[in-house]
C-alpha cells in the first residue's frame, strides 16, 4: 500500500482537479453536516463525526424514476424506460462505515444473481475517499458490527487527516488512477504511525456488545422469545432509523398517474410501516409492531448475514440519535444476544 | 428536580403496590444526551428507572391509545391536554387510566442544541440555573435555558396539567413563558410564506415519525399510507411532501394540542409545528375552542352554534380576503 502526504495546499489542488472534470460530494457544514457538491478544499468539513444523512442517497435514491409512460403518443413511443446515467463523481471525506456501507449495500444490487442499473451506474462513475476516524461519537460502533475507525472497506483511497497535513493511503486501482501522476511526497514511517496511532487511540474507546456471530447463527432461535414485547414496547414505527440507515435497502415500487400519462417510480420503503408487507390478497403477516421490529433486527443481524456473510449494519448510530422514542440499538442487540445464551437474571419488565 | 423525581418514583410504586394500575408510563434516562426515553415501569421494585427532567419532550398519550390494561402516566402539561382530546374522541378508556400531573418548566429543543452546536453530535448536557452547557466533539457551548427551549414550551398556556387524578409539586407551577416564536404570524407577504413552505416541505424524507410520534394521529390507517386510491405519493417530491404536511395540518386543526413532539422528532429539521400552530389560532379565533383545555367543550366539528362564522361557505372569496392576514 503506497502512503503520501498531502499538504493543505496539496489538497486544494487535488479537489480543484477533481472538481474541473467531476462532480465532487464532500462533506459541508451547515445547519448539519451533509454531502454536498464542492469545488473548492476550504469548503468541506472535517471535524465531524458523522454527516446527518447516509452516503447510500447518492446511489440507491429516495426516488428513482424507472419508466414513463403516455397512452396518447404513438404504440412504440408510449412506454419510455429511464436509462442509467450517472455522471463521474469523487464522494470524498465519506466515514469507514458509510464507506462499508456500500459494500453491503453492494451484494444486495450488484450481486451475481440480480443487478439494479440504476445502482450500478452510480456505483461504477463514483470514486470513494474515505476519512478516518479520529474521534468517536457516543452513538458510533462500527468496531462492535465488524467495521472500524480505520477500515479501508469500500473505499478507493483512505485519509488520516493530522492537522496540518493529512496521511493519503491509496487502497484500489482506481484510486491510484484518480490520483493520477501527482508529485506528493512518500508518507514517512514516523508520520505513517503518526497517522495509525491517532486511530488506534480513538478506536480503544469503541464499545462492545454482543457476540454477533451467535446472533446471526442462532437468532432464529429466540423468534417467539418475550424479549421482543420488551424491544417493541416504546417503538412507535416510523422509518426514521430505516430511512436514515446507510444499509436499510427496501423499496416499493408505485405508479404515478395524471390522466394517461405518468411514470412508474421506485421510493424508499420501510418494513416498520405496517403496509410493508400488506398482500393483495389482503393478509397481512406483519401486522404488529412487534413483528416489525423483529423482522428489522433479524433482518439485519440474522437473515442478511445469512444471504450475504456479513451483518447489515455498520455501527453508525445514526438510528440512535433519529429514534424519536430514544430507542437504542445496541441494547437491544445485548438484550438479543443474553435471551440467546439463556442468561438467566434478565427479567422481562 | 430531585425532589420531583422521588416524588415520581413513590407515586408510582404505590399506584403499583395497591395494584391500581398494571404499568406506570413515565421516562428514564435515553441513550443520547438530549432525550429521555419512554419506560414501561410493571414492578413495584422498579420506579426507580423513572426519571424527568428537561428532555422529557416526546408524548406519552401517543401509547395511551385504546388502553386495554389499567395503567398510570406521568403527564406534563401538553400530555394531559392531548389525553383530555383523546378522551373526547373516545380513544382513551378513561376508567382504566390514572394522570399523575406533572408541572412541566419546559422541554430543551433537540435541534436548537443541535444548531447551537453547529451540527455535531451533542455528548452531554448541564442544565444550570439559566444556562445550558452542551458539550459536542470535544468544544463547550452555553447559551440561557430560555433560547434552548422548544417553541411550543415558549408558548405553552398551560404548562401545569388542568385535568389530571393526581398532581404532584405543585408548588413549582409557573406562569406561561408567552414568548415569541416562528409560528407568530408573519409579515411576509403571501408569496413569500409559499417560499418558505416549500423550503420547509423541501426538507422531508417521509419517514413519517412527526406523525407517528403525535398523540392525535391514530388512525388505522392513515390516508398518507393509503394505496388504493392512493391520495398523496409516496415519492419525495415538492408536491407530495406538500401535501402530506397540508393534510395533517388541517386533520390536526382545532385537535393539536401543540406539545411539539413532532418538530423533536423530525431527524432532518422539518419545522412542521408552525402550520399547526396557525390552524390553532384560526380555530380559536372563528370557534373559541382550545383543543385539550376543558374535557366538557365539545370539538367545533361536532358542535354547532348559530353564531358560528360561516361566511368560509356563504361568501367564501370575501371569507378568504378577510382571513388573509399578514
Amino acid at each position: 500500500m503506497q502512503r503520501w502526504i498531502v499538504t493543505r495546499d496539496n489538497l486544494s489542488d487535488l479537489i480543484r482537479r477533481w472538481a474541473a472534470e467531476r462532480l465532487v460530494l464532500a462533506p459541508v457544514k451547515r445547519e448539519a453536516v451533509e454531502f454536498e457538491p464542492v469545488s473548492a478544499a476550504d469548503e468541506i468539513c472535517f471535524g465531524y463525526r458523522n454527516t446527518r444523512s447516509p452516503a447510500k442517497q447518492f446511489f440507491f435514491r429516495p426516488s428513482e424514476a424507472m419508466l414513463r409512460f403516455d397512452f396518447t403518443a404513438a404504440p412504440e413511443k408510449q412506454v419510455v424506460e429511464m436509462q442509467p446515467a450517472a455522471r463521474p463523481t469523487v464522494l470524498f471525506g465519506v466515514r469507514p462505515c458509510d464507506a462499508r456501507s456500500l459494500v453491503l449495500l453492494d451484494r444486495v444490487f450488484m450481486g451475481e444473481q440480480y443487478r439494479d442499473p440504476y445502482y450500478a451506474a452510480r456505483r461504477e462513475a463514483t470514486l470513494i475517499v474515505a476519512l478516518a476516524c479520529t474521534g468517536a461519537a457516543p452513538t458510533c460502533f462500527c468496531t462492535a458490527v465488524g467495521g472500524g475507525l480505520g477500515d479501508r472497506t469500500g473505499a478507493d483511497l483512505f485519509i488520516t487527516d493530522l492537522g496540518e497535513s493529512l496521511v493519503l493511503d491509496a487502497v484500489t486501482d482506481r484510486g491510484e488512477t484518480l490520483l493520477g501522476k501527482s508529485s506528493l511526497p512518500e508518507a514517512d514511517v514516523e508520520t505513517a504511525a503518526r497517522a495509525d496511532h491517532a486511530v488506534a487511540q480513538a478506536a480503544a474507546q469503541m464499545p462492545t456488545i454482543a457476540s454477533l456471530e451467535e446472533i446471526a447463527a442462532r437468532g432464529e432461535a429466540i423468534f417467539d422469545d418475550p424479549c421482543w414485547e420488551t424491544i417493541s414496547e416504546r417503538c412507535l414505527a416510523c422509518a426514521a432509523c430505516s430511512y436514515l440507515c446507510p444499509t436499510c435497502h427496501c423499496f416499493d415500487i408505485q405508479d404515478e398517474t395524471l390522466g394517461d400519462k405518468g411514470r412508474r417510480i421506485r421510493n424508499y420503503d420501510a418494513c416498520m410501516f405496517p403496509l410493508f408487507t400488506l398482500h393483495a390478497s389482503g393478509h397481512n403477516p406483519r401486522t404488529e409492531k412487534l413483528q416489525r421490529v423483529r423482522q428489522r433486527l433479524m433482518h439485519k443481524f440474522a437473515y442478511f448475514p445469512g444471504n450475504f456473510g456479513a451483518v447489515a449494519c455498520v455501527g453508525c448510530g445514526r438510528c440512535i440519535r433519529a429514534c424519536p422514542a430514544g430507542n437504542d440499538i445496541r441494547q437491544w442487540l445485548r438484550i438479543i444476544s443474553d435471551r440467546i445464551k439463556g442468561q438467566t437474571g434478565f427479567k422481562v419488565f | 428536580m430531585e425532589d420531583l423525581i422521588a416524588q415520581i418514583r413513590q407515586t408510582a410504586r404505590e399506584l403499583l403496590d395497591q395494584e391500581r394500575v398494571e404499568i406506570v408510563l413515565g421516562f428514564e434516562t435515553g441513550p443520547v444526551a438530549l432525550r429521555s426515553s419512554p419506560c414501561f415501569v410493571r414492578t413495584a421494585t422498579e420506579p426507580d428507572r423513572l426519571t424527568w427532567g428537561p428532555f422529557c419532550g416526546l408524548n406519552l398519550a401517543v401509547f395511551l391509545n385504546n388502553n386495554p390494561r389499567r395503567v398510570a402516566v406521568i403527564a406534563k402539561g401538553c400530555d394531559s391536554r392531548a389525553i383530555v382530546n383523546l378522551v373526547k374522541e373516545r380513544r382513551i378508556v378513561r376508567e382504566n387510566l390514572v394522570i399523575v400531573g406533572v408541572p412541566c418548566q419546559g422541554m430543551i429543543a433537540r435541534n436548537k442544541v443541535e444548531r447551537l452546536v453547529g451540527g455535531a453530535e451533542v455528548e452531554q448536557v448541564q442544565i444550570g440555573r439559566d444556562k445550558i452547557v452542551a458539550v459536542a466533539e470535544g468544544n463547550t457551548f452555553d447559551a440561557p435555558i430560555a433560547e434552548m427551549l422548544r417553541d411550543s414550551c415558549l408558548e405553552c398556556e398551560v404548562p401545569t396539567p388542568q385535568y389530571y387524578d393526581i398532581l404532584l409539586d405543585r408548588a413549582t407551577a409557573r406562569q406561561p413563558y408567552h414568548g415569541a416564536t416562528s409560528s407568530q404570524p408573519s409579515k411576509l407577504d403571501c408569496s413569500e410564506r409559499w417560499k418558505r413552505f416549500e423550503t420547509e416541505a423541501a426538507k422531508c424524507i417521509r419517514c413519517y415519525a412527526c406523525r407517528n410520534v403525535c398523540p392525535l394521529c391514530y388512525c388505522r390507517e392513515c390516508c398518507a399510507d393509503q394505496s388504493n386510491p392512493r391520495w398523496i405519493g409516496t415519492s419525495c417530491t415538492a408536491s407530495d411532501n406538500q401535501m402530506y404536511l397540508l393534510m395533517r395540518a388541517l386533520h390536526l386543526a382545532g385537535r393539536c394540542v401543540d406539545c411539539g413532539a413532532c418538530v423533536d422528532a423530525c431527524p432532518v429539521g422539518v419545522d412542521v409545528r408552525y402550520l399547526f400552530k396557525r390552524m390553532e389560532r384560526e380555530v380559536r379565533d372563528r370557534f373559541g375552542y382550545v383543543p385539550g383545555a376543558d374535557p366538557s367543550q365539545k370539538p367545533p366539528l361536532a358542535a354547532y352554534a348559530l353564531s358560528d362564522p360561516d361566511d368560509f361557505i356563504t361568501s367564501p372569496c370575501e371569507s378568504v380576503n378577510v382571513r388573509d392576514r399578514p
